[in-house]
């Protein structure tokens, strides 16, 4: 049991009224007004006085919407109230399909300048490509052009040649040259021999014998870029070819410890 | 459980088109003064009164008696949505002198016919202290909290619950008269 009188005074009735108490004292409020009669009557007391104090301060007559008005709208709201809703998804829907629309558009622009970039640089690449390739079908052409001269010039029977054989620092190397005594013209092929070391290069001695007398016909620096045959010019009347290890720039006389290859050129 | 209570229920229940009109009869005129007294417009304030009454039928679900008086779910609800039509630009154009309490406009009419009930209440009205009138205009007609009524009128927190008691207290109808 609670002291009614307590309660009432302690104008927590007002606050409930007003609707100014939390949850708890809210609800607390609610049991008492279900088991006490007079805190029920104090409160609707309360609510009677506000109300009519409410009602008192429209001194200027004013009069609310008729209650038809109010039922029109609310009829409206049932009654329309799928297209509404429907007309309002709508919206949603169309805005959604905007905006993923300008949203794709903006991906797909940025996907498409993207691949336009990606074009272009392929582009370039190819261009690249193609002006290697063409550069390589003209190197190639060219190469092709001289093996083709190589072998003709192989083939003739103008031309001499003279086998090479391995010298004691490399038995296993050899050399052969193709010479074409009427036109001074001379191939080198130096498939036998070892890859020159780093800053060594072959060259190419045109010998005389008794007296031993060797003629620098130049150093062969093409091999060492992967050429397999190097075109020599040679005037000399050479009794013997010489191939030794030389420092790059070659040397003014064959250093004979390096001595590679040496064939004796056939007298005919 | 009495007449108002009834009509809720059945409202709340049912969607009773009846007891809806019937508690729209009950408490439109008082929830329209509620609402001019914040905004101080007339067409304004008809207007936001039948979105208050529209909600009440939209929303009665979601009324709880637990939780309280359903006069003060839609003194709740009309309070707020007032509140809420002042932040309008619709609302600030027409730059209201918000300033004016409920008992500001109360004054005896001279040539219109009142019930004694009403003779009453505007004498008593009269008599009311200006810190009373104050403190009923804010905790009820304004929806303001304990605390912010206390800072607002300069009193301690404890004493807007007996002020609002002892205030009211004097102005008290009886539903029994």
């Amino acid at each position: 049991m609670i002291d009614v009188k307590e309660y009432i005074d302690s104008g927590i009735l007002e606050l409930y009224v007003a609707g100014t108490l939390n949850r708890e004292d809210s609800y607390e409020v609610y049991t008492y007004i279900q088991q006490y009669p007079e805190i029920k009557e104090y409160v609707k007391n309360i609510e009677h006085t506000v109300i009519k104090i409410a009602e008192i301060s429209n001194h200027q007559e004013m009069k609310a919407h008729p209650f038809a008005k109010l039922m029109n709208s609310i009829n409206k709201k049932e009654t329309k109230v799928i297209p509404i809703q429907w007309y309002s998804y709508m919206g949603w829907a169309a805005s959604v399909v905007l905006t993923i629309g300008i949203f794709s558009l903006y991906t797909s622009n940025n996907s498409l300048k993207t691949n336009l970039t990606k074009q272009i640089a392929t582009n370039q690449t190819l261009d690249n490509q193609k002006s290697t390739i063409q550069q390589d079908l003209i190197a190639t052409k060219i190469a092709l052009d001289t093996k083709d001269e190589v072998i003709a010039f192989m083939a003739s029977k103008k031309t001499l040649k003279i086998d090479l054989a391995g010298q004691t620092i490399a038995p296993e190397s050899y050399a052969a040259i193709y010479w074409d005594k009427d036109t001074d013209e001379m191939y080198v092929d130096l498939n036998g021999l070892p890859p020159a070391p780093e800053g060594k290069v072959y060259q190419l001695w045109s010998l005389t014998l008794n007296p031993l007398t060797p003629t620098s016909l130049g150093t062969l620096d093409a091999y060492n870029n992967g050429d397999r045959f190097i075109k020599v010019s040679n005037s000399n009347t050479s009794q013997a070819f010489g191939i030794t290890l030389e420092p790059v720039g070659g040397s003014a006389s064959p250093t004979l410890d390096q001595l590679y290859t040496l064939g004796m050129t056939k007298i005919s | 459980m009495d007449a108002v209570d009834v009509l809720v229920k059945k409202f709340q229940e049912e969607k009773d088109l009846k007891a809806y009109e019937q508690l729209y009869n009950m408490y439109h005129k008082s929830m329209l003064g509620v609402i001019y007294n914040i905004l101080q417009d007339e067409d304004l304030s008809k207007d936001i009164l039948q979105e208050v009454f529209l909600k009440v039928w939209n929303n009665i679900e979601s009324y709880s008696s637990k939780r309280g008086r359903f006069f003060t779910w839609l003194l709740n609800i009309s309070r707020n949505a007032a509140i809420d039509k002042t932040r309008s630009k619709e609302y600030k154009e027409l730059k209201k002198n918000q300033s004016i309490d409920i008992f500001v406009n109360i004054s005896q009419p001279e040539e219109k016919e009142i019930s004694d009930e009403e003779k009453t209440l505007y004498t008593k009205i009269q008599k009311l202290s200006e810190n009373c009138r104050k403190l009923i205009d804010l905790i009820f007609y304004k929806g303001y909290t304990q605390k912010e009524t206390s800072e607002e009128l300069d009193i301690p927190l404890g004493t807007v619950k007996t002020r609002s008691r002892s205030c009211l207290n004097s102005l008290k109808l009886s539903i029994n008269q």
